[in-house]
C-alpha cells in the first residue's frame, strides 16, 4: 500500500476471492477506510484464483491500482428494487452454509412462497430471476439471490446473519437503470479513459432471454473503451452482493 | 563488588525471561482465542437483543395499524351519524309544510264561518222585520175587529130603525104597506150582516190564533238563531288557539334545528381529534421506520465484527 502511495479518489483495489468473499472485505474495510480506497472485484469461478502465474483455492488475488491521470471510481448497479415497505427480520441463519431459517418468525421457505406465489422448490429457485432478496443498509440494498431450498429454509449465495432487515425484490427494466447509470456515471466525469466490469451471471442470463444483451453492452461502450466478466458473487467497496454489476471508470 | 552484585541478578534475570518466553506465546494465544470466542458470544447477544428489537417495532407497527384501521371505520361510522343529522333536519323542516296547510284550511274555515254568520245576520234581520210584519198585521186584526164591531153597531142600530120603520108603516096602514115591506128588508139585510160579520169575526179570531202560534215559532227561531251566532264567536276562539299552536310548531321546529347543528357541529370536532390522533400515528409510523433504517446499518456492522472474529481461531490454528 505504501509503495503505490493511493491519494484520495485516485486507487481502487481490484480483487478476485476463492470464497468467504464478505470476510475478505470486511477485512479489507480498515485499509479502505484509512487509504480512501475503492473496491470492486468479483468471486472467482471453481474457487480458484491465480496471482502472477500460481494458482490458488484459498485465498484472495487482488490489484491496487492508481490513476496516475486522474480519478477513479467504482458503481454498482442493480436491476432490481425493493418491492414494497415490507421488512423482512432474518432469523435462525447459519453464515457458514449461507443458509436462512426463518423470515420473521416463520420458516422462510414459507414466506418466500407466500409473497412471490411459487409453489415448488424448483419454482423457487427460478424465482430469484425475478424476485431475489435484499438486504437493506441504510438506503442501499444488497442483492442476495436464492441458490437453493434446504428444509424449511433457504440456501442463498451470501450469508445471511440473525437481525438483518431483507426485503423482496422486483424486477425494473433494465434498459431503464442501464441509462440511468450511464448517465450517472457521464455527470461524474467530463473523460473516460476506460471502464472494467463485473456482470453478475445471473443478470447475464436475464439479458439474454429478453435479447437486450447487446443493447446493454452497446450502452456502457457508448461511455468509452470498457471490458468485463462474468462474475458469480460481486464486490463493491465493502459489499459482497448477488446479481449486481459491479464496474470501475477510470478517467 | 557492588556490581557484581548487580551482574549476577541481571544474568539471572535474562534467564528466567528465557525460560519464560516459550510457553508465553502458546498461552498469548490461547488467550486471543479464548478473547475471540467471548467476542462471538457476546456479538451473538447483541445480535439477539437486536432481534428482540426488531420484532417489538414490527409488531408496534402492526399495532398502530390496526388503530388506524379501527379510526377510520369509527370515523365512518361518525359521517353515517352525521347525515342522520342531516335528515332530522329534514324532516323537521316538514313541519313547515304542514303548519302552512293548517293555516290555510283554518283561514278556509273562518271565512265558512264569517259568511255564515253574515248569512245569519241577514236571516235575523228578514226575522225582525216579520216580527214587524206581524205586529203590524195585528194591529190590523184588531182595528177590523173594532170596525166589526162598529159594523154590528150599526147594523143593530139598522134593525132598530126598521122595527120602528114597520110600527110606523102599520100605522099608516094601507098607505105605508110599501114601506112596511121595505122595512122588512132592511130587517133581514141588518141580519145577515149580522150573520157575515160575526163569520169574519171567527175567521179573523183564526187568523189571530194562527199568527200568535207563528209568531211564537218565530222567536224561538230567532232564539235559535241568536245561540249559533254566539256559537260562531267561540268558533273563532278555537281557531285562534289552532293558528297560535302552529305558528307554536315553528319554535319547536327551530329547537330541533338548532340541536341538530349542535350535535353535528360536536361530531364534526370530534371528527378533527381523530384526524389529529390519525397525524400523530402517521408520525410514529414514519419515526418506526426511521428507527428501522438504523437497525439496517447496525446488522451490517455486526457481520463484520462476525467476519473478523470468526477468523481468530484459525489464524491461531495455523500459528500453532
Amino acid at each position: 500500500m505504501e509503495k503505490v502511495a493511493p491519494g484520495k479518489e485516485n486507487t481502487a483495489i481490484i480483487d478476485f476471492c476463492t470464497g468467504n468473499d464478505a470476510a475478505v472485505l470486511t477485512t479489507l474495510r480498515g485499509l479502505v477506510d484509512r487509504y480512501n480506497l475503492q473496491v470492486m472485484g468479483a468471486t472467482g469461478d471453481a474457487g480458484k484464483v491465480s496471482c502472477n502465474g500460481k494458482i490458488y483455492t484459498d485465498g484472495m488475488a487482488y490489484a491496487v491500482v492508481r490513476n496516475e491521470g486522474g480519478r477513479v471510481k467504482t458503481y454498482k448497479e442493480n436491476i432490481y428494487v425493493p418491492k414494497d415497505n415490507r421488512q423482512l427480520v432474518a432469523s435462525r441463519t447459519d453464515r457458514t452454509k449461507y443458509y436462512l431459517g426463518e423470515l420473521n418468525g416463520r420458516p422462510a421457505k414459507q414466506v418466500y412462497m407466500e409473497l412471490t406465489g411459487a409453489t415448488t422448490d424448483k419454482d423457487i429457485i427460478n424465482q430469484t430471476f425475478k424476485n431475489p432478496l435484499g438486504k437493506m443498509v441504510g438506503n442501499d440494498v444488497c442483492i442476495m439471490s436464492i441458490k437453493d431450498v434446504s428444509g424449511t429454509g433457504l440456501i442463498l449465495y451470501r450469508q445471511a446473519n440473525d437481525s438483518d432487515i431483507l426485503t423482496l425484490l422486483e424486477m425494473r427494466d433494465p434498459m431503464e437503470v442501464a441509462a440511468s447509470t450511464v448517465s450517472r456515471i457521464k455527470s461524474d466525469f467530463n473523460r473516460i479513459s476506460g471502464i472494467y466490469s463485473v456482470n453478475c451471471i445471473f443478470r447475464y442470463l436475464v439479458l439474454k432471454e429478453r435479447g437486450e444483451l447487446n443493447t446493454y453492452l452497446g450502452k456502457i461502450a457508448s461511455l468509452g473503451t470498457s471490458c468485463g466478466l462474468i462474475g458469480f458473487g460481486e464486490h463493491y467497496n465493502s459489499q459482497f452482493v448477488n446479481q449486481t454489476m459491479t464496474c470501475v471508470v477510470f478517467e | 563488588m557492588i556490581t557484581d552484585l548487580f551482574k549476577k541478578k541481571d544474568v539471572v534475570e535474562v534467564q528466567k525471561v528465557q525460560v519464560v518466553s516459550a510457553p508465553d506465546d502458546g498461552e498469548r494465544l490461547e488467550s486471543l482465542v479464548y478473547i475471540a470466542d467471548s467476542i462471538e458470544k457476546f456479538q451473538k447477544d447483541l445480535v439477539q437483543n437486536e432481534l428482540n428489537s426488531l420484532m417489538e417495532i414490527h409488531d408496534m407497527g402492526e399495532a398502530i395499524n390496526s388503530v388506524m384501521e379501527s379510526n377510520a371505520r369509527l370515523r365512518e361510522q361518525m359521517d353515517a351519524f352525521n347525515e342522520m343529522f342531516e335528515a332530522v333536519n329534514t324532516s323537521a323542516s316538514k313541519f313547515e309544510d304542514v303548519k302552512v296547510n293548517i293555516i290555510k284550511s283554518v283561514d278556509n274555515a273562518q271565512n265558512k264561518v264569517e259568511e255564515l254568520k253574515t248569512s245569519s245576520n241577514e236571516v235575523r234581520a228578514s226575522f225582525d222585520e216579520m216580527t214587524q210584519g206581524f205586529e203590524n198585521f195585528k194591529s190590523a186584526v184588531d182595528q177590523i175587529s173594532d170596525y166589526m164591531k162598529q159594523i154590528i153597531g150599526i147594523a143593530t142600530q139598522t134593525n132598530l130603525l126598521a122595527l120602528n120603520a114597520s110600527i110606523e108603516a102599520a100605522r099608516a096602514g094601507a098607505a105605508g104597506k110599501g114601506f112596511a115591506v121595505v122595512a122588512t128588508e132592511v130587517r133581514e139585510l141588518a141580519d145577515e150582516i149580522k150573520v157575515l160579520i160575526s163569520q169574519v169575526n171567527a175567521s179573523i179570531e183564526a187568523a189571530g190564533q194562527e199568527s200568535e202560534k207563528l209568531s211564537s215559532s218565530m222567536e224561538n227561531s230567532i232564539a235559535a238563531m241568536d245561540r249559533s251566532l254566539r256559537e260562531v264567536d267561540e268558533t273563532k276562539d278555537t281557531f285562534k288557539e289552532i293558528i297560535e299552536s302552529a305558528n307554536g310548531a315553528n319554535a319547536v321546529q327551530q329547537e330541533i334545528n338548532d340541536t341538530a347543528d349542535a350535535a353535528s357541529d360536536e361530531l364534526s370536532s370530534i371528527g378533527n381529534s381523530f384526524a389529529d390522533i390519525n397525524n400523530k400515528y402517521d408520525a410514529l409510523t414514519d419515526q418506526l421506520a426511521r428507527v428501522n433504517a438504523l437497525g439496517t446499518t447496525k446488522s451490517s456492522v455486526f457481520e463484520h465484527i462476525d467476519n473478523l472474529v470468526s477468523q481468530i481461531p484459525p489464524i491461531v490454528k495455523d500459528r500453532k
